[in-house]
């Protein structure tokens, strides 16, 4: 990756013209940095530019939960929990190594205040094919980073 | 939290790429330029907007490979640390174990082919001194940011 671009998702100037600010500190143009910048995004290397919130600050706690569901329903239970906007992040997810056994099979993020997060919780458990939910709280974050380099 | 503070929170999760960006949203939400630049300092400042830039979607940036890596310790604290000190590993947990999901601390992992993500693992397997389970990723049905 290009170092500029690595720099751009720690880096941005809260500032009238922060494309500019940009563009100096790259030593690039505004006016090519910005049709770069809309190029990556049409491309779909760059998701967005903007904030990334922190929901603990804004009345809402994240949790992972792990889902044991049958095979054959997967497919549904993930479209089915996926639909909630309070569900960020939805994977099905196996062991790499054949010999390694794992029941829990969908992996989900759900994030929203602590009421609504038991009422989902209630609906997925009661959904056909789930065998078994875990609420895996954190009890320590020893690193959140979800930047590229 | 005003109703205007959350609209401009919905607004700054995309801003548009033109060269005066907080003037458009402003105009949108029918406040001043001023207003938007002091918010977003006072968001920044209060820690509710964690980050603020150029968000990649990894997959298309060039890191397709990914793992969550699961770690039976008594010692997730100390072997968190050493984790989180490591460039490709973006997410250090340490979380809830239960009798049938007994593991303490949870990774996660980012390379740019299998072959590197396998090398990494080996490295993490080395400083661990165990073997963690590794579960990789075998449909992504959603990917998304939170929002207010």
């Amino acid at each position: 990756m290009e170092r500029w671009l690595e720099k751009a998702q720690i880096f941005f100037p809260i500032h009238p013209r922060p494309f500019s600010k940009l563009a100096e500190e790259f030593k690039k143009d505004e006016g090519e940095l910005i049709e770069t910048l809309r190029r990556l995004k049409d491309e779909g290397i760059i998701r967005r530019i903007g904030a990334v919130l922190e929901p603990r600050k804004l009345g809402a706690e994240p949790v992972l939960l792990a889902l044991e569901v049958d095979g054959e329903k997967v497919e549904e239970v993930g479209r089915e929990t996926a639909r909630y906007r309070e569900v960020t992040h939805c994977y099905e997810r196996e062991p790499m190594d054949s010999s390694q056994a794992c029941p829990y099979n969908l992996w989900l993020v759900l994030t929203a205040e602590k009421e609504r997060r038991r009422e989902l919780m209630e609906r997925f458990k009661a959904l056909e094919g789930v065998k078994d939910l875990l609420v895996l709280e954190s009890e320590e974050v020893y690193k959140l980073r979800a930047v590229f380099r | 939290m005003l109703e205007k503070e959350r609209e401009l929170l919905r607004e700054l999760s995309d801003i548009p790429i033109v060269k005066r960006p907080f003037r458009e949203i402003a105009e949108k939400l029918r406040v001043s330029e001023e207003w938007v630049l002091r918010k977003i300092e006072e968001l920044m400042g209060s820690g509710a907007i964690r980050r603020f830039g150029v968000i990649l979607n990894h997959f298309r940036a060039g890191f397709s490979e990914n793992a969550l890596l699961l770690w039976r310790t008594e010692t997730p604290g100390e072997l968190g640390m050493k984790f989180a000190a490591l460039p490709w590993v973006s997410h250090c947990y340490r979380r809830r174990s239960y009798p049938q999901l007994n593991y303490q601390l949870y990774t996660m992992v980012h390379a740019g082919t299998r072959e590197e993500l396998l090398e990494r693992i080996k490295r993490m397997r080395e400083i661990a001194g165990s073997e963690p389970l590794v579960l990789l990723t075998r449909r992504c049905f959603k990917k998304s940011s939170f929002e207010v």
